[in-house]
């Protein structure tokens, strides 16, 4: 990896940030005004002037943009309209429970997909396969907050096992991690058992039988690692996706993750809030991306980011 | 207070280690991680702690610079108003009494001794002209600001515990309206040496409460003042927990998770009222609801026959009972039975679609004709339920012949929408905390009201307005109220639809005694609950 | 070699009658008949719906099936049978017109980044690239709360989040066909661009859009329901089956009937449109999962 390579990609996460934050000040400024909430109806149109010139939003938007941004630089992203409290702050600490979260749900999703996918191609077009394929597009076909309501009514209700929501001990996971790890196991899954079909008729693979080597080890090593590479984008794109919250699983349950309070505060029209997380929200994403590309060479080292 | 963001405090139902030994994966693997990122879990106190979970969450904690009713709920438990409401409805709080000078342009209170704010510090009327100055300041972004700087000329400390309030006009509606009588004071002393932003981040008070723990959006905790000057109250801490999922919180509650939980609809209280381990009780007449009428995209409803069309077109009967669950009842006008001014014996516009047709037909309104509705996303403290509530409404409409055109909105565009003067042909406003009938007009019909978006032009009503809030003596000011109810009912320029309570939903396992306050579903102080 | 091919990889070719009657078989044909009948029933739902689906009766709210309801009446009294043909109605034209205007966007975007090429084949590359860092669910939201909640707003909402995917994959194809020897030649031979694009690129593309197409609208009708969750979906009285299920969701128990029948409706299917689109898959772009 050379230094030319970083530096590219660092130019191009930047340039993707300045764009998303483009995007999100402009989407939050057209989608309405604080100030209607805050202010009562009999507010005068000075009382109303008065609160945006104290939210700084009587100033021209180039000037609201610069200081937008601006701050943003130096890590300061204002505080939230709704909750007065730093934005920033905010969701740095709501950041541990979605990570948590993220993890047992990918977790319990690779912990279903991988064995099955690789089951369903090496025996491919038996009853397991198909039995696997409809289980794991119907772990998928639902609702989520279907899903999730569901969940809660005979498992913490009909047979009360655990809790129906919250969040700090263990058993407050178990039910929305079910919900996402379920969700995010049928495409891991699916996309495992394609991968796995084609290197299993790939050359190398025939040519390891040929050899003698005994059958579990041409599958978990010879085909899983050369069917890795698409199984780990699968896995990174669903992984970015409930990094960024699990929006509706978080509601459901009342997890306190990113996801709620960013949807909360497109309602409430907050809008240093409403910035804050799209642009934490990208950061994630990029960085989500740059670890699987790392892996990428790790993985083939056919690839590599070495400019030639 | 230190930023508690360690652990929710929901009780779990019980920690069961057997179950953890059992979910071995997950659980292992995320107790590894809890126990990483946050130490390990601290329980909470086994007795005395009492849950309550809301749709609705308010962390505004400084009540100089009070935004809209919710952050009441906040308020309630750290500070105290000169006056509070309870299950009863006002009392004198923080002022012992007072005295109203004859041209009613003075106001004496004499205020409480002996009482202490969470730091220690003695309250004294210092803190109460601080507060009332802070709120009418000309950089105040108190949402009543207004009805302050209208009515008060200033605030003079006569000695430690007499404040004088000198008016530029009678203020009697100061009594009456919750949103003016309960302003929360703050202590000056400790206000301006941490400033606002240390205010909001550790806010003290006189009230009940201490505030001992927050994690934004998510849940406040509080903790009982043993000192507090009206009797401690009997249970340790109380902790709000913001719960958006209607069937999660009742799950919580049936589950034993939550004590107390309110926003349940219809179907979830009767439930509720039969299930023996819980028991519903209501904040009475916190909100009132009425159909308006914009002139200039319904021209139609300048006829008074079409207004009452629409009202004898609206089944106000069943969609109290049935989709609010009985927690609303039909109104016979904007005021409420707890209003100050309510007329008792007004009529009921009753559901008759037959005569609606007949009414439409007699004011040449042809069927099919069409009509914009505004259907809100989202529901209020003062009307659950809302969405439903209007597209019955919507169903009601098209019933009598109407092609109703939905104009779906949340609260923000709803508002915005108000401010703009541009409603549609009908539309709906709830107001929550209709405890005074001046301010029930002054939201309802005067002509320049915000909330009817202008629609109602009635000099008479314009002059009443102004007349009552002049006049000092009560029985006179409830005289003009009643004799404006009377007149109104003979107008109809907006229609009376529904009177709620909010609704809470209690256990009886564990809460032995509790009442939410008279006539505002945002007051719901925890001084008196009792647990078993 | 061949007889190093183990029998499990060794495509073999049964007698048709046991190919009929196998669970493949089944796999593909169930739904696809299932989908018939959705489609059917939701063409013909003004001739089979034995009630208005936006009639009230509030007297008879969440009442259980029964002869008069066969699926029970919702929590405003409206019959839930009627509701489920009508609001199949609507959820397929969503999921199907939103992935249509999507797929549109992205061939279109996509086929010109790879035959442009240079900075402005970049530069759409880019949009592409940003538009999938999106937070999709938050824009959704800020977007619906600007342009107020609709039918036609939500089917553009989910076009507008679902059409870099097709931009990329089209590209990927344009990009890769045109390396292909013969086309190349046709270059060579002075083919105009707009030839090429006619005769090889776009032929080729058909199979691997088609594909991608139906799983997207197997997501589409899901975030429809997701956005009726959030209460930006499609407003009332239209019935879809996203807001049966948003609306009945609190009575998951009390009124089972009004949230179960449309839940399964929509489980069913999307996990047929899924099946489908395996289906598809397997027979007209096998290479298909590697480039997703």
């Amino acid at each position: 990896m050379s230094t030319r390579f970083v530096v590219e990609r660092l130019m191009q996460a930047l340039l993707t940030m300045l764009l998303l934050s483009v995007i999100v000040f402009g989407l939050s400024r057209l989608s309405g005004d604080p100030v209607n909430l805050m202010a009562p109806m009999e507010a005068s149109q000075e009382d109303i002037e008065r609160i945006r010139a104290s939210l700084g939003l009587d100033k021209p938007l180039v000037v609201q943009y610069w200081y937008f941004v601006t701050n943003a630089l130096q890590g300061d992203f204002g505080r939230s309209i709704k909750w007065d409290r730093s934005a920033a702050q905010m969701l740095l600490e709501r950041f541990p429970a979605t990570i948590v979260l993220s993890l047992c749900s990918m977790g319990l999703g690779l912990l279903l997909a991988l064995p099955v996918g690789i089951w369903s191609a090496v025996r491919r077009d038996t009853w397991f396969d198909n039995a696997g394929k409809i289980v794991a597009l119907a772990g998928q076909s639902m609702p989520t907050f279907w899903f999730g309501i569901l969940l809660i009514l005979f498992f913490a209700l009909y047979i009360p096992l655990l809790p129906t929501s919250g969040f700090g001990y263990d058993e407050h996971l178990v039910l929305p991690t079910v919900t996402l790890g379920l969700f995010v196991a049928a495409s891991i899954m699916r996309v495992t058992r394609s991968a796995m079909l084609d290197a299993l008729e790939a050359d190398y693979v025939r040519t390891a039988r040929a050899k003698g080597v005994p059958e579990w080890r041409v599958i978990m090593v010879h085909a899983l690692k050369n069917g890795a590479i698409p199984i780990l984008t699968i896995t990174a794109l669903q992984a970015a996706t409930i990094l960024r919250g699990a929006v509706v699983t978080e509601t459901v349950f009342a997890w306190p993750g990113i996801g709620k309070i960013a949807i909360d505060a497109v309602y409430g029209r907050d809008f240093p809030l409403v910035q804050a997380a799209v642009l934490f929200m990208g950061v994630v994403f990029l960085v989500v991306n740059f670890v699987v590309d790392m892996l990428y060479v790790v993985l083939d080292p056919r690839i590599s980011y070495v400019k030639r | 207070m230190k930023n508690d963001a360690a652990i929710h405090p929901a009780r779990a139902a019980r920690p069961t280690r057997r179950l953890s030994a059992s979910l071995a994966p997950v659980s292992v693997g995320s107790a590894l991680a809890l126990a990483l990122l946050f130490g390990a879990p601290v329980h909470a106190e086994p007795k005395g702690d009492v849950t309550i979970a809301l749709p609705n969450l308010s962390q505004l904690f400084d009540p100089t610079a009070m935004v809209g009713a919710t952050p009441h709920m906040s308020y309630d438990f750290i500070f105290d108003g000169l006056i509070n409401v309870g299950k009863d409805g006002k009392y004198p709080a923080l002022a012992e009494s007072w005295t109203v000078s004859p041209d009613g342009k003075q106001i004496d209170f004499k205020l409480r001794k002996n009482v202490k704010f969470h730091n220690g510090d003695a309250f004294t009327a210092d803190d109460v002209k601080f507060t009332f100055d802070r709120v009418m300041a000309p950089d105040s972004t108190h949402a009543y600001r207004k009805g302050f700087t209208e009515s008060v000329e200033r605030i003079e400390v006569v000695d430690a515990h007499t404040a004088r309030f000198v008016l530029k006009q009678p203020w009697p509606a100061f009594f009456t309206t919750t949103r003016y009588a309960l302003t929360p004071i703050a202590p000056k002393a400790y206000y301006e040496k941490v400033g606002a932003k240390g205010f909001q981040d550790n806010p003290i008070g006189t009230g009940p409460f201490k505030l001992v723990g927050v994690k934004a959006g998510e849940w406040t905790k509080y903790e009982a003042n043993p000192n507090y000057w009206n009797g401690a109250p009997h249970i340790k801490t109380a902790t709000q927990l913001l719960v958006k999922e209607p069937f999660t919180r009742y799950a919580m509650l049936e589950r034993g998770e939550a004590d107390i939980v309110s926003g349940l609809t219809g179907p979830l209280l009767e439930r509720s009222r039969k299930n023996p381990d819980v028991r519903v009780v209501s904040s009475r007449y916190s909100g009132t609801s009425g159909i308006m009428f914009n002139k200039d995209l319904f021209p139609e409803s300048a006829d008074k026959r079409v207004r009452l069309a629409i009202g004898h077109a609206i089944n106000r009967k069943d969609i109290a009972e049935k989709i609010q669950g009985g927690v609303c009842q039909p109104a016979t006008s904007m005021f409420t039975p707890g209003t100050f001014g309510f007329l008792e014996g007004l009529p009921q516009i009753k559901y008759d679609p037959a005569k609606a047709k007949a009414l439409l037909k007699e004011a040449g309104v042809k069927p099919g004709t069409k009509v914009t509705f505004t259907l809100h996303t989202q529901s209020f403290v003062a009307v659950p339920n809302a969405p439903q509530v209007l597209e019955a409404v919507a169903g009601n409409l098209e019933a009598v012949g109407f092609a109703v055109e939905r104009v779906s909105v949340d609260n923000s565009a709803w508002l915005a929408m108000m401010r703009g003067n541009k409603p549609t042909g009908i539309f709906y406003t709830p107001i929550s905390i209709p405890d005074d009938g001046g301010e029930v007009i002054n939201s309802y019909f005067v002509s320049w009201s915000g909330w009817t978006a202008r629609s109602v032009q009635n000099p008479e009503y314009d002059r009443i307005f102004k007349e009552q809030i002049q006049t000092v003596d009560p029985d006179e000011r409830k005289k003009i109220l009643q004799s404006f109810a009377k007149m109104e009912a003979e107008n109809v320029e907006n229609l009376p639809l529904l009177w709620c309570d909010t609704p809470f939903a209690v256990s009886n396992k564990r809460v032995k005694e509790w009442q939410p306050a008279l006539g505002s579903g945002y007051h719901t102080t925890m001084r008196a609950l009792r647990l078993k | 070699m061949t007889a190093e091919i183990p029998l499990a990889a060794r495509p073999v070719r049964r007698p048709l009658l046991r190919r009929l009657s196998g669970a493949s078989f089944l796999l593909r044909s169930v739904p696809a008949m299932f989908l018939l009948l959705v489609l059917l029933s939701a063409v013909f739902a003004d001739f089979v719906a034995p009630y208005d689906p936006a009639q009230q009766d509030l007297a008879n709210l969440l009442e259980g099936p029964s002869w008069e309801h066969i699926m029970g009446t919702d929590s405003l009294g409206r019959d839930v049978f009627s509701r489920m043909l009508y609001g199949g109605r609507i959820s397929l034209l969503v999921g199907v017109v939103s992935v249509v205007v999507a797929m549109f966007i992205g061939v279109l975007l996509g086929i010109a980044s790879a035959m442009i090429g240079g900075r402005l084949g970049d530069a759409i590359m880019r949009l592409t690239d940003l538009s999938l860092t999106l937070p999709g669910i938050l824009i959704a939201l800020a977007v619906a709360a600007t342009v107020g909640p609709s039918l036609i707003n939500v089917i553009l909402i989910i076009s507008l989040l679902y059409w870099a995917q097709f931009a990329r994959m089209a590209r990927g194809e344009a990009l890769s066909i045109r390396e292909r020897d013969y086309v190349q030649a046709a270059y060579a031979i002075g083919c105009s661009p707009l030839r090429i694009l006619r005769l090889h690129i776009f032929p080729n593309l058909v199979n691997t859009m088609i594909v991608l197409a139906t799983l997207e609208v197997a997501a589409a009708i899901l975030l429809e329901s997701t956005l009726s969750f959030l209460g930006v979906g499609v407003p009332p009285p239209t019935p879809t089956w996203g807001i049966m299920i948003a609306e009945g969701r609190p009575y998951v128990e009390l009124g089972w009937w009004s949230v179960t029948f449309p839940g399964l409706a929509i489980m069913l299917t999307v996990l047929a449109v899924n099946l489908l689109g395996d289906t598809l898959r397997d027979r007209l772009d096998p290479k298909f999962a590697q480039r997703s």
